[in-house]
């Protein structure tokens, strides 16, 4: 392997020799006014729930039923310390700004692989390889498989395998870690595809030589996992980690307490080498690891920018045992090392440890809320002594100014509802994690969280059947009783109904999560808009895709196409295009005019397949979470008015979404393009090559069975930068000539029809 | 599966329901009209089980009481609305029909105590005994 290290004309030499110092590129998020804001409803609300707390503690305790009523008090108590670390870890949200390393240390980027698929590592090596920092990559293979050695050699990276599995992946990497020399370790996990400025991004900051550690958000690219909801109509995405990882390391990053998350991050080997690479001992060895670093006062690094994306797991089996690991392996670290005592942690850096592993003792409060309304509603017994005003005004007060200030620290990413679902899905794994804590089972093992999903197995939820199955009956109970008149609170009744209610569609929710239908695919399917000219099979028709893998798409043609048909395609992805053979495989009928068929490609060779990925991993995937990152509804609102307030608000035609494969013709020839908007007055496409501002163009426009030609001026051209340049393309936006407008009009109705 | 979850819920329903019919048969039968009752035999029985109990629900002491009432037996519906005036001691409505009732069973002094409570303004206090 050609190791570029040695290059004289990359290697450079100390070009600022100035001290650095790390903390300067810590900006913040929100303007100081958002600041206060935040800092205000925060205190007000741990203030009011002291007062309630307080309230509840002596006045509403239920001396007929105690232990109940204990119970409940004290997850409520468990809640307000929730909420405080909570407020104290997003007490100030930091940002970082991206400067270029200056000195150039050596980089050994390691990917740690068990049993995963070949063609997912493919993908993940591949993309390590083509990271632009002259870097060495290295495979580090558990499993010991002739395929991964051999994919090594054929992408140009080192293979590292050993005799055994000790300490599974922490052991794996600390074997690659005595074996290499690198000043700086990426690493990766096997499904962890990284973007090719990667280092660049994060190199920077180590040339402050107290950090450590940079890590970055994981992000996942395969929407339709169990821990995502997406929206595609309102732009909106929520991943179950988005509050961790958009807001929580953050916060953190302040404390300069933001930790190692096992993969999307970079370390410093000096930092590692007391310990011989990271912790072993306990099953989230990135947690520890990174704990002992800032003991001993090295600095971490967070870096909130989309510089890696992984896969979520698909199915409820696979996400509970990597809860499971997370929520186990968390607790057991207070076993090795307590942030609370242990020596060289600051107060801040403690209670961030400390609020990172209380997060996952919840499992018991909520099963204490979980089992309330059935107890209310079997015994007739109340947690609270009365149910009058009083309680009513304090527990008003506490849980409007609790949401309010929860909606507004969270800066549009927390959903309460939906942080309700999880809990609902984590709490019973919660409670086996803390009591394999509690009752000391030896060292727990190291699962490999499978990604590709099909275990749709009800058995993992049988603790959700339960409590759904024991709510249900305590409203038949209820019922029963109110009816024959051997109990008369409705009131009380009603209330313990309603919160039944309430659990008893979170429960429904997560019973149905696990009962989604088995993912079938082998590779995950990207939403991307792509133009298609269909070369053989079909008339050199233009279809536009709907979404798209590695493996296939579902097209989008005028026509439908009988299945078995071969096809011969070109993709355009910008200015790169993939020719390769297909066949379809299934109709899915028609869509506003459109045949939409489910098309597999039929790959010659790998050089195709590799294209193909780049493509998705260049473009698709920066699309679609650019796509995905609209403000919430109210933020647009908020935003709009004072737009209109400020009179910065152009008036302009509707615009809507539409992505239809469009064929433009300038002075320098043709290509083809799919639009993003159309309006009355004109349209916006990417582009695989820039346009002059001013110059006129011929659009033909494919709409269905219809099409739609006419002439347009270009009055925007902008370029949109992609992680490899050769996948970078431009936005631009035409407008139609006037008298064809009516009719572009007449389309976008159809359109939307 | 489906199939098996509903067939499964109606069971532990129908099974929930045997067990509710099982642990408060008396308080369900006295769920039927006042004139089945009234014509009940077992009633008086009944009644007295249900009044044994310390939890019981007002519409149930008024059944009793009015089924009582209907089979001329002063005693029970005594004792039922004693029970309803012990729940509510602010009710004057079932202050004057514990009276009512205390006058049913012979015990006038008593009734007259109340019955003059009643008609007494707030804050004077009530003469006693009998007069």
């Amino acid at each position: 392997v050609h190791d570029e290290r040695t290059d004289p004309a990359v290697a450079r030499s100390q070009l600022d020799p100035t001290p650095y110092d790390s903390d300067s590129t810590l900006t913040h998020v929100d303007p100081p006014w958002h600041r206060a804001l935040r800092k205000v409803s925060a205190v007000t609300a741990l203030l009011v729930y002291v007062v309630y707390l307080g309230y509840r503690g002596l006045y509403t305790l239920n001396p007929d039923a105690l232990v109940f009523s204990l119970a409940v008090y004290f997850a409520e108590i468990h809640g307000f310390f929730s909420l405080a670390f909570y407020y104290f870890q997003v007490w100030t949200v930091r940002g970082r700004t991206v400067r270029p390393p200056v000195s150039s240390p050596t980089v050994d980027v390691f990917i740690t692989t068990l049993n995963e698929e070949i063609d997912l590592l493919r993908q993940t090596v591949r993309a390590a390889v083509h990271m632009r920092y002259p870097h060495r990559t290295f495979v580090l293979d558990d499993g010991r498989r002739a395929s991964v050695k051999a994919l090594c050699e054929e992408l140009g990276c080192d293979y590292i395998t050993r005799d055994t599995n000790e300490h599974a992946k922490a052991g794996n990497w600390n074997n690659a870690f005595a074996t290499t020399s690198g000043a700086l370790i990426a690493t990766f996990d096997a499904d962890h595809v990284p973007r090719a400025d990667f280092l660049e991004r994060t190199l920077g900051f180590f040339d402050d030589p107290r950090v450590a550690l940079v890590q970055v958000p994981q992000r996942y690219h395969n929407l339709d996992s169990l821990q995502h909801r997406v929206s595609w109509r309102m732009r909106r995405l929520y991943g179950e980690q988005d509050v961790f990882f958009n807001l929580v390391m953050p916060g953190k990053d302040h404390w300069n307490s933001a930790f190692f998350c096992g993969t999307g991050a970079v370390l410093r080997r000096e930092a590692l080498e007391p310990f011989g690479g990271q912790l072993t001992g306990t099953i989230t060895e990135d947690m520890h690891t990174a704990l002992a670093l800032q003991a001993h006062g090295w600095r971490s690094v967070y870096l909130n920018e989309l510089l890696v994306t992984g896969l979520a797991p698909m199915d409820f089996s696979s996400y509970s045992s990597q809860r499971l690991r997370w929520a186990e392996g968390n607790l057991k670290i207070i076993r090795h090392v307590n942030p609370l005592t242990a020596r060289g942690l600051t107060i801040a850096q403690r209670l961030c440890y400390f609020a990172s592993m209380y997060h996952w003792t919840i499992g018991f409060a909520k099963l204490v809320f979980y089992l309330a309304p059935p107890l209310i509603l079997f015994t007739g017994q109340f947690p609270i002594v009365r149910f009058d005003r009083q309680f009513v005004g304090f527990y008003l007060a506490h849980v409007i100014s609790l949401v309010v200030s929860y909606k507004i620290l969270s800066r549009g990413t927390g959903r309460l509802l939906m942080d309700e679902l999880f809990n609902m899905a984590n709490f019973f794994t919660l409670l086996v994690a803390a009591k394999r804590f509690l009752v000391g089972r030896g060292e727990a093992a190291f699962v490999v969280t499978s990604k590709r999903g099909g275990d749709q197995s009800d058995r993992v939820v049988l603790p959700q059947y339960v409590l759904a199955g024991l709510t249900l009956l305590s409203l038949v109970w209820s019922l029963l009783g109110l009816g024959f008149g051997v109990s008369e609170d409705v009131v009380g009744a009603g209330v313990a109904a309603f919160w039944s209610f309430y659990n008893l569609a979170l429960m429904v929710a997560v019973i149905g999560l696990a009962l989604r239908p088995a993912q079938k695919r082998q590779a995950v399917r990207f939403r991307a808009a792509v133009p298609v000219e269909v070369l053989g099979g079909g008339d050199g028709r233009l279809g536009v895709t709907l979404d798209i893998s590695e493996g296939g798409c579902t097209l989008l043609l005028p026509q439908p196409l009988p299945t078995g048909t071969a096809l011969r395609l070109r993709l355009h992805f910008g200015p790169q295009t993939v020719e390769c053979a297909a066949t379809v495989r299934t109709g899915h009928g028609r869509r506003s005019g459109w045949a939409a068929s489910g098309v597999q490609f039929d790959h010659a060779d790998l050089r195709t397949v590799d294209r193909l990925a780049d493509a998705i991993y260049n473009m698709a995937v920066p699309e679609i979470f650019s796509h995905l990152s609209q403000p919430s509804w109210a933020a647009r609102q908020w935003r709009y008015f004072a737009m209109r307030l400020r009179g910065g608000l152009r008036l302009r035609a509707a615009r809507h979404e539409s992505y239809l494969p469009v064929r433009v013709t300038d002075q320098a020839g043709e290509f083809f393009a799919t639009s993003r908007d159309l309006s009355a007055s004109g349209l916006s496409l990417v582009a695989p090559r820039p346009i002059a501002v001013g110059s006129r163009v011929t659009v033909d426009i494919i709409a269905g069975a219809a099409s739609w030609s006419s002439s347009a001026m270009v009055v925007r051209c902008t370029p949109v930068s992609a992680p490899r340049p050769e996948f970078s393309t431009f936005q631009i936006a035409l407008r139609i000539d006037a008298p064809r407008g009516k009719e572009l009009a007449g389309m976008l109705a159809a359109e939307a029809a | 599966v489906r199939r098996s979850v509903v067939w499964v819920v109606l069971a532990l329903v129908a099974g929930e329901a045997g067990v509710f019919l099982w642990k408060n048969a008396d308080v369900v039968s006295l769920s039927r009209s006042a004139d089945t009752l009234a014509a009940d035999p077992q009633f008086t029985a009944t009644a007295h089980r249900v009044l044994a109990e310390p939890d019981v629900t007002r519409r149930v002491l008024e059944r009793i009481a009015d089924v009582a009432a209907r089979r001329s037996d002063a005693a029970l519906q005594l004792q039922a609305i004693t029970r309803i005036a012990a729940a509510a001691p602010g009710d004057r409505h079932v202050q004057l029909r514990l009276a009512d009732a205390l006058r049913g069973v012979g015990r006038l002094d008593d009734a007259a105590v109340l019955y003059r409570a009643l008609v007494t303004p707030a804050g004077v206090p009530a003469a006693g005994g009998p007069q």
